[in-house]
């Protein structure tokens, strides 16, 4: 097994469109549903709930402080003795092609300086969200015109670069079948085998007349989510 | 890191880091002189590391301090010296590096008497400096 666990280092957070420099920790927040309680006579002895809001809550960052970063931790601090609201992006190390970007008041700002082990002056701060964030994670373009073609059947509905499912009608005489995808950027697999764009999959086996087969095809660009398009392949019954 | 902290502690009168023999010696024992400073280095602790990279690295730094024979009150002397020579080191550029402190992670301690009869004493320190 080969993990898909990435570091997390390098994770940055912008404030008002500046970064604040040298953090050392971020705990990023955590959305919570608030759950109704609706229990009632009729509940059969089980407590019933019912969704209420969403608070995306708070969270925090530790770093070494810096004097100097008048555009970061200053306005940072600023931004919290004048109750100013500002957009803050919570960006992962490229690999992640993730962000996290929401309103927050900083609600708490302090200097830590330990005097006995002559550690680095630091410091801590608080935000608070207002409303909702927006979690957002970089998508591969998937496939580009003419996106994919099938060596046998009709391809229902007509292939495009937004459409994920299909179905493939073939005839009972045909057994198996080649895809041939096109995109402009990543890799492509069909069925797990990799395929290079505008070229032929490997012949692929069909079920019995009357049954139906699988086909996938993924696009997935470096440092983004993949995407994948599913093709269920029906075999005529006669 | 250890060059660093040689040439500063020459600087503060420490000892001599060129003189044949030195006596502030860099991760090795001298048989001469008697009265000399040993530094060595150790892994120390994990290091601070910052979004941007401004990373930090803690490691430890072991002193030892030598004198001649029933020289305990001088080898303790030189010990203290090179401490508050260290201590004094905060926020200081050293060729080039930053370090922002150099504390001692205990008091001064007698390590031994070596094979020609001398005391050396012993004190670690955490280095806390740019990476």
């Amino acid at each position: 097994m080969t993990t898909n666990a990435k570091s997390a280092h390098g994770t940055t957070l912008t404030w008002n469109g500046h970064d604040v420099g040298e953090i050392t920790e971020i705990a990023p927040p955590k959305t919570k549903l608030s759950m109704k309680e609706v229990t009632n006579n009729d509940s059969g002895g089980w407590v019933e709930r019912i969704p209420a809001l969403l608070d995306a809550g708070e969270f925090t960052i530790k770093g070494n402080f810096y004097e100097g970063d008048t555009d970061g931790q200053i306005a940072l601090q600023a931004d919290h003795i004048a109750k100013t609201a500002r957009t803050a992006v919570i960006t992962l190390p490229a690999a992640f092609g993730t962000s996290l970007t929401m309103t927050a008041y900083c609600t708490e700002f302090g200097l830590v300086t330990p005097q006995n082990d002559g550690g680095e002056a630091s410091f801590e701060a608080t935000f608070s969200i207002t409303g909702q964030p927006t979690f957002s994670v970089a998508t591969s373009t998937g496939l580009t015109t003419p996106f994919f073609t099938v060596s046998t059947g009709t391809i229902l509905p007509a292939a495009a670069g937004d459409v994920y499912t299909y179905v493939v009608d073939v005839a009972t005489g045909e057994d198996s079948i080649t895809v041939t995808p096109t995109a402009s950027a990543g890799t492509i697999t069909v069925n797990g085998n990799t395929v290079s764009s505008g070229e032929a999959s490997s012949a692929i086996a069909l079920g019995a007349a009357g049954s139906v087969t699988i086909v996938t095809i993924v696009v997935t660009e470096t440092n983004k989510a993949p995407k994948t398009y599913t093709l269920y392949v029906a075999r005529a019954a006669t | 890191m250890l060059a660093d902290l040689a040439a500063y502690l020459e600087g503060q009168g420490i000892g001599s880091t060129s003189a044949t023999p030195p006596s502030i010696a860099v991760a090795f024992v001298p048989n001469v002189p008697d009265v000399c400073v040993m530094l060595f280095e150790y892994a120390g602790q994990t290091p601070v590391l910052t979004n941007d990279d401004q990373n930090l690295e803690r490691p430890g730094l072991q002193v030892r301090t030598r004198a001649g024979r029933a020289g305990y009150s001088a080898a303790k002397a030189k010990a203290k010296a090179v401490e508050a020579a260290l201590l004094n080191a905060k926020n200081t550029e050293l060729s080039g590096t930053r370090y922002l402190s150099i504390v001692p992670t205990g008091a001064i301690a007698f390590l031994e008497w070596d094979k020609g009869g001398r005391p050396v004493l012993v004190q670690n320190f955490t280095v806390r400096k740019q990476m």
